[in-house]
Formats: structure tokens, C-alpha cells, sequence
């Protein structure tokens, strides 16, 4: 009987795995989005408002997705104290502090770095299109992700059962 | 140093942690002068010093800390809040306040677009000069500058650093507040270089008292007649008039019933009269008051009503 039970426990787990390396797919297509949804507002901010960073990463923090408020918050507070020498230093320690609910890649945060670069820098067209070449990459990468969720969802579902199963009649 | 901290920041680190070392009380320091590949100056009391690189005051120029281009670039971002795209009006004019109402200078190379300046690249020079307010500066002109319960048209004149925007500030706060004098007036100011209001993001760093509405960064002429349509203001006060459309700005204003106090360069009656708009005006009776100032910021010299009367010379008992 315990043996049963055993076996049905490992088959489960091997399913959660399958299904939750597929979540974390999906989580990503969400992090993805709501980074690009905050900096389309970041960009009307300043195209609009003429608003310094600091504000309108502050305006931003009170509409942004949830999961990315924190972010855009605490980033135009920091740099509205004058705490560090760039954007870009700014941006990199906020995110450390305030995106690690977000399920993003090493490759997405250097993104948002090489945007802190460029902000600030020149005039105000210059921020907009640095924004919208962010914006631009994003939604490549947004797709990208898109894409590998339905290559590798169902794969992943398989693989979990499939290795569950495997390890059932491996051991019964 | 006893400094605001806020204030601090806006410096590179190298200089925060020299201007933390100096010891001088923020009342007394008057300037700060930074200049590319040239010693950090401080203006001290009307006094000019050199600073080394630990903060001490000299007046030997090879002593003074150099200023780097870099140290420079920092401290620009850092005024400018790393957006200097948003600043762009304020830097085409030359300077822009931060916040405490401090106002900075800016030069360097100027980008041009046609006959107009667009911009200025390579900003190498800055003159921050630090807002003083001295309340109670304005109290021993009261007196004369109310008459049977009423406020005179007023014409402040003063040289450079002579602290008439300083005592027009502290007039236009005790007006609006009231005073022993008189109950609390409506005021009405255009401040066209931030200087008197001293305002950031629309709001006047500096007391001008409870009944005072500010139209900041807005030219004098079209101000003045911005408040008499909109904000219906007893008096109005303006800094440093000097063209023909303020004159004429300034005689609608009190067709309308409005008193009038602005400040101008000069050091005395006569050497306003050289300037044609100025002479016309005086000799049009148009100001009740002309209150002289000296060199010394903040002493009067002397006081002259309409006529050429004098109303009070310094070393007479005024208070």
C-alpha cells in the first residue's frame, strides 16, 4: 500500500515539474509585458509632460502593472535623492531589490540596463527613441517567448508525466 | 559646513566632500562659482575665497581645488536630476532654480538655430548663487512706503547685489500677510527669473506670504497683465524693469488700480534718468517712491517721493 502511494507521489511531482517549468514560461511572456507596458508610460511621461526622470519614473510607480510598481518607484525616488552617479546605477540596484518576483532572464535586465545608459543623455527626442528602441526589443523578445511557450508547453507537460511514469515502472 | 543637505547633493562627490569640510554658515555664503580647469570660488560675505581640496578657505589661487570636466558633467546631471532634455527652456535662458529656490547660472558653447539660441552645449561655467531670505529686512520701509493707509507706488533701485530683490521679497510677504501698517493685501508677482519666489515645479521656495499668487518664469509686461485679468491682485511686484513694453505694462496696471513695487539697476535718481523709458517715468511722476539702496546689500540710502522730496537719508533715525 505504501508503495502505491509512493509511486503516485513521485508520479505527481514529475508532473508539477513539467507544469511548472511551462508556468515559468508564462510568467515570463507576463514580466515581459508589464516591463513594456511601464516603459510606454515612462516614454508618454516625457513626451508629454516634459517630466524629469525622477518624476516620471515616480508617475509611473503609481500605474504600472503591480508587479513592476515597486520598481519604478523606488528607482525615481533614488535617483530624486541624487543617491548615485547615473540612471543606469540607479535602475541596476532597484531592479536587484524590486524585480525579483518578475521571472525575467539575465539577458532582459541587461536590456534595462543598456536603457539607463542612454537615459538622461541629450535631449528629449533622444530619450523617446531610446524608449521605443527598448519598447522594441522587448516585444521581440516578448514574441520570442511567446513562441517557446507553445513549442515547449505541451513538451514540458509530457516530459513530466512522461518521466513520472517512467520512474513508476522503473520502481514498482 | 551647516548646509541643507538636498543642497549638497547637487554637487559631484569630490565636491560634497569639500563643501561638507568648509567652514562657512549657508547665511553667509553668497556664491558658488565652478569653472572648467579653474579653481572652485566661493563668494563669502561680498569676500571672494579660493577653496583647496580640503575645504579651507584661501586667497591664494594655487591653493584652490581645479574642477575637473568630469566633476563638472556630474554636477550638471545632479542639478539637473540626469535630465537635461527637461530643462531645455530654462538652460536656453541661461539659468534654472532648484529646489530651496537657488538659482544657477549656466554658459558655455551656445547652439544656435538661426538668430535664435537653441541651446547650450559644453556647459563649462556655473554660478550658483544661493537664495537669501532675510525676513524682516523690508520693516524699516514700511513706513514710508505706506501713506494714509496706503500703499505707494514703489521703485526700488540698487546696483548689482544690492539686495533689492532680497528686500522686495520681504515686502511682498509683509504686504500679503499684513503689518502693523496695513491689513493683508492680495500681491500679485511675475517673477521672470525665478529670483523672488525662488519657485521649483511652480512653487515658491521663499516666503511672499499668505495672499500672494506667483507667475513664474513668465515675461514681465504679459505677467502683469496675466494677474490684473485673472487673479485680480492689489499690488504687483516685478523685478528688474527696464524695456518699453514693461512701461507700458506697468501703466495699465495702475490705470487699473493696482499698486505697483519694482526693483531696478542703478545707483541713484539721476543715474536711472540716463535710461529714456526710466526718465520718462520718473518725470511722469509714475512711482510714489523711489528707495535708493547702497552697495552694502540691504542698506537704504535714501528714500525720494514723486516730487524729488527726500523722505529719509541713511543715518537718520528710520525705525
Amino acid at each position: 500500500m505504501l508503495k502505491f502511494i509512493g509511486l503516485g507521489m513521485i508520479f505527481l511531482s514529475c508532473s508539477a515539474i513539467g507544469v511548472t517549468a511551462a508556468r515559468e514560461l508564462k510568467r515570463r511572456i507576463r514580466s515581459l509585458w508589464d516591463l513594456e507596458e511601464g516603459m510606454r508610460l515612462l516614454q508618454g511621461e516625457i513626451r508629454y509632460a516634459k517630466a524629469t526622470l525622477p518624476e516620471a519614473f515616480q508617475h509611473v510607480g503609481m500605474r504600472a502593472a503591480p508587479s513592476c510598481r515597486s520598481f519604478f518607484g523606488a528607482t525615481g525616488n533614488r535617483m530624486e535623492q541624487l543617491e548615485h552617479r547615473s540612471v543606469k546605477e540607479a535602475m541596476q540596484s532597484c531592479a536587484k531589490e524590486n524585480l525579483k518576483n518578475l521571472c525575467l532572464k539575465r539577458e532582459d535586465l541587461e536590456r534595462l540596463y543598456r536603457l539607463g545608459e542612454q537615459l538622461g543623455y541629450l535631449d528629449q527626442e533622444m530619450q523617446i527613441k531610446g524608449i521605443e528602441f527598448y519598447i522594441e526589443q522587448q516585444r521581440t523578445a516578448r514574441k520570442d517567448a511567446e513562441r517557446e511557450y507553445r513549442e515547449k508547453e505541451r513538451v514540458y507537460h509530457c516530459l513530466g508525466i512522461m518521466g513520472g511514469l517512467f520512474l513508476v515502472i522503473l520502481l514498482a | 559646513m551647516n548646509i541643507h543637505k538636498e543642497f549638497i547633493q547637487i554637487f559631484s562627490e569630490n565636491l560634497r566632500f569639500i563643501i561638507k569640510k568648509m567652514r562657512v554658515e549657508e547665511e553667509n555664503l553668497q556664491e558658488i562659482r565652478m569653472r572648467v580647469e579653474k579653481p572652485f570660488l566661493i563668494l563669502v560675505d561680498g569676500e571672494e575665497y579660493f577653496v583647496t581640496e580640503n575645504g579651507e578657505l584661501t586667497k591664494k589661487e594655487e591653493e584652490g581645488y581645479i574642477i575637473t570636466k568630469q566633476e563638472m558633467m556630474e554636477t550638471i546631471s545632479y542639478i539637473t536630476h540626469y535630465s537635461l532634455y527637461a530643462y531645455e527652456e530654462e538652460i536656453r535662458q541661461g539659468f534654472l532654480t532648484i529646489e530651496g529656490g537657488h538659482r544657477i547660472g549656466i554658459a558655455g558653447k551656445m547652439v544656435m538655430d538661426g538668430k535664435k539660441i537653441k541651446s547650450i552645449k559644453y556647459i563649462s561655467f556655473l554660478n550658483i548663487r544661493l537664495t537669501h531670505e532675510k525676513k524682516g529686512c523690508a520693516d524699516c520701509l514700511l513706513p514710508y512706503i505706506i501713506n494714509d493707509g496706503k500703499i505707494c507706488h514703489t521703485l526700488l533701485v540698487s546696483p548689482p547685489r544690492g539686495g533689492k530683490t532680497t528686500i522686495l521679497r520681504d515686502l511682498v510677504r509683509q504686504l500679503s500677510n499684513g503689518t502693523k501698517f496695513l491689513n493683508g493685501v492680495t500681491v500679485g508677482v511675475v517673477d521672470e527669473r525665478s529670483e523672488i519666489g525662488g519657485s521649483y515645479l511652480g512653487i515658491p521656495q521663499n516666503d511672499l506670504g499668505i495672499r500672494t499668487d506667483v507667475l513664474d518664469c513668465c515675461p514681465k509686461a504679459e505677467g502683469m497683465m496675466m494677474l490684473i485679468r485673472s487673479m485680480s491682485p492689489q499690488v504687483i511686484a516685478v523685478d528688474e524693469i527696464g524695456d518699453y513694453e514693461d512701461s507700458r505694462a506697468i501703466e495699465t496696471v495702475m490705470n487699473c488700480g493696482c499698486k505697483v513695487i519694482a526693483t531696478v539697476h542703478g545707483d541713484s535718481i539721476e543715474d536711472i534718468q540716463k535710461k529714456p523709458i526710466l526718465q520718462q517715468m520718473v518725470t511722469q511722476k509714475v512711482f510714489e517712491r523711489y528707495v535708493i539702496l547702497g552697495k552694502k546689500p540691504g542698506k537704504i540710502l535714501e528714500i525720494f517721493d514723486e516730487r524729488g522730496t527726500r523722505l529719509y537719508q541713511e543715518g537718520a533715525s528710520v525705525c
